[in-house]
């Protein structure tokens, strides 16, 4: 049993001249919540249509459950649930209905499943009320059980807190977390906000303009956003260059024209602001900060 | 392919679709009869209703693309087409088992028709004194010939579901498709010295409307006529599904 859940090598897709995902080479391995961010329109849902077949790819190779070629992926497919862009409901049917419908063609043979289904995402007393009546948190979960009725090993949600109110959107990570511990599922989970799926995922892929910009665990992004000396001075780069030349400073970076990051030494933020004061340059403030998460996603993808 | 046959079954029983459907064609037939009552002109026994379904072959067409295009096309705009896909399910069963959906529903429509028309007409002007064995052999051979010759209809406007991917456009399609064989083949069949008569014969509908004449009552039984009904309403059939699955292989599912 191959221990990755999905591998895509060198993933394409191309639409005219412009490439929606380009050379997007992506693992995940059984048990990890995988948190693709990226902008609106970088690839995510790009990547997750080329993974569930719903695409056909210009060029590269998806790999479920150590599977690949046509044949192989289609049945490995099976073991896959998804939820991807608007949730694909049945508007004139009810919860029970719509997941009859999907349990059918699952082939799941237990009809209690359904019950189950709609108990795990709290849909259980909807009664005869018809999806398209459903507020769209609502809509969101049962596309969630229509996901979930067949019983996979792998989910793939795209923005699954995409308008829901702020009670949604902490019941949706509950139910996250909740499908990962206690079912043992994988995920696959997209997301523009990576201070929301900060909260629930293990391992990161960033995505810009249709590039995988950087594969990083949990553990490696709390190092990537440590601690650091944030100084806002009038000429970034001026004092960039002296810090280096006086303090031997190697790990610093000009996020701005006014503003510079210094992820070493600490403890000598009042030395640096009077050397930096002593040379001239207007310091507005200094400081020791964490990087926020968004800062990190902007710092990377240059924010547009 | 089974279980996506099994859940066309189910959505075609709880949708309800397909009911509000036969209830508007058993509405329409109705009228149909209550105006050849009013007129009375040429009083149409009970057992010869089953011919007569023939007759309004374009309003049945204009019910059949209504259900190809909220049922099958309707996949398309509400996504649930991407549930079945991403589940690996392949894609020409998944076309195959909408055009099955659709040929249940044409049957179900042409039976309905069949038997509202009958109950009607024997109401309206009497049965008539055709002996059993001959009725059963005349009414099951005019309704199934009648009925294999409008289930190219099935295959025709999933191509079109297919196609338009929203039920307006596939309904858009379907109309237009009939009006404009209507056209053509009047055209070619009005063309002078008939010398393009003979086109007119590739289109199904050029069988539904011969299949029976209404003034002398008789079946056409013409072995050739037949066969080559047969042969045409085969290839409305097959070329319509096996164009359907390849464009539906290449083609995105949103």
């Amino acid at each position: 049993m191959s221990e990755y859940v999905l591998r895509t090598r060198n993933l394409s897709k191309r639409y005219g001249d412009a490439y929606a995902i380009d050379n997007v080479s992506v693992e995940i391995k059984r048990g990890q919540i995988y948190g693709l961010i990226g902008l609106n329109g970088a690839g995510k849902t790009t990547f997750m249509r080329a993974v569930t077949g719903l695409t056909p790819l210009t060029s590269g190779e998806v790999e479920l459950f150590g599977q690949t070629g046509e044949g192989a992926l289609q049945r490995a497919r099976r073991r896959i649930g998804q939820s991807i862009e608007t949730p694909a409901l049945y508007p004139n049917l009810t919860a029970e209905e719509n997941l009859e419908i999907q349990r059918i063609i699952g082939g799941v043979p237990d009809k209690g499943a359904i019950i189950k289904t709609l108990e795990v995402v709290g849909l259980a007393d909807t009664g005869k009320k018809k999806a398209k009546n459903f507020s769209l948190g609502m809509k969101q979960r049962l596309a969630l059980a229509t996901a979930l009725i067949t019983n996979p090993e792998f989910l793939i949600l795209d923005e699954p807190v995409n308008g829901l109110d702020p009670k949604g959107i902490i019941e949706m990570r509950e139910l996250m977390r909740r499908l990962a511990q206690e079912r043992g599922l994988t995920l696959l989970v997209s997301s523009h906000l990576l201070d929301e799926l900060a909260q629930v995922a293990t391992h990161y892929g960033i995505i810009h303009r249709g590039r995988l910009v950087k594969q990083l665990s949990a553990a490696e992004l709390a190092l990537e956003t440590r601690q650091h000396i944030r100084i806002t001075a009038k000429d970034a780069a001026r004092a960039m260059a002296l810090l280096k030349e006086h303090f031997g400073v190697k790990d610093c970076q000009a996020v701005s024209a006014n503003e510079l990051w210094v992820r070493e030494q600490i403890g000598r933020t009042g030395e640096m602001n009077t050397l930096l004061v002593t040379h001239g340059i207007v310091v507005e403030s200094i400081g020791v900060s964490e990087q926020r998460l968004e800062e990190y996603f902007v710092s990377l993808t240059g924010g547009v | 392919m089974t279980t996506l046959i099994s859940s066309e079954w189910y959505k075609i029983i709880h949708s309800k679709l397909l009911a509000w459907i036969l209830t508007g064609v058993t509405a329409q037939s109705l009228l149909e009869v209550q105006g050849a009552y009013a007129v009375e002109k040429t009083p149409v026994l009970g057992q010869r209703a089953v011919a007569m379904v023939a007759d309004g072959s374009a309003f049945l067409a204009i019910w059949i693309v209504a259900f190809v295009g909220f049922f099958v096309a309707a996949d398309f705009q509400t996504s649930t087409l991407r549930n079945v896909l991403a589940l690996g399910k392949n894609r020409t069963h998944v076309f195959l088992s909408k055009l099955i959906a659709a040929c249940i529903a044409v049957t179900a429509i042409y039976a309905t028709v069949t038997i509202v028309k009958t109950v009607g007409y024997t109401v309206a002007f009497g049965f008539g004194d055709m002996p059993v064995g001959e009725y059963l052999r005349f009414s099951s051979w005019n309704f199934f010939m009648q009925l294999f010759f409008h289930l190219t209809l099935a295959s025709l406007y999933c191509l079109f579901a297919f196609l338009g991917k929203n039920p307006g456009m596939t309904i858009l399609l379907g109309i237009g498709w009939l009006i404009g064989e209507l056209v053509v083949m009047h055209f070619f069949e009005s063309y002078p010295g008939r010398v393009l008569a003979f086109a007119a014969e590739y289109f199904p509908s050029y069988y539904i409307q011969r299949f029976y004449h209404p003034v002398k009552q008789t079946l056409n039984l013409d072995p050739a006529f037949i066969r080559q009904g047969i042969i045409v309403s085969l290839a409305y059939l097959v070329v319509p599904t096996v164009v359907g699955c390849a464009l539906f292989k290449r083609s995105e599912v949103k």
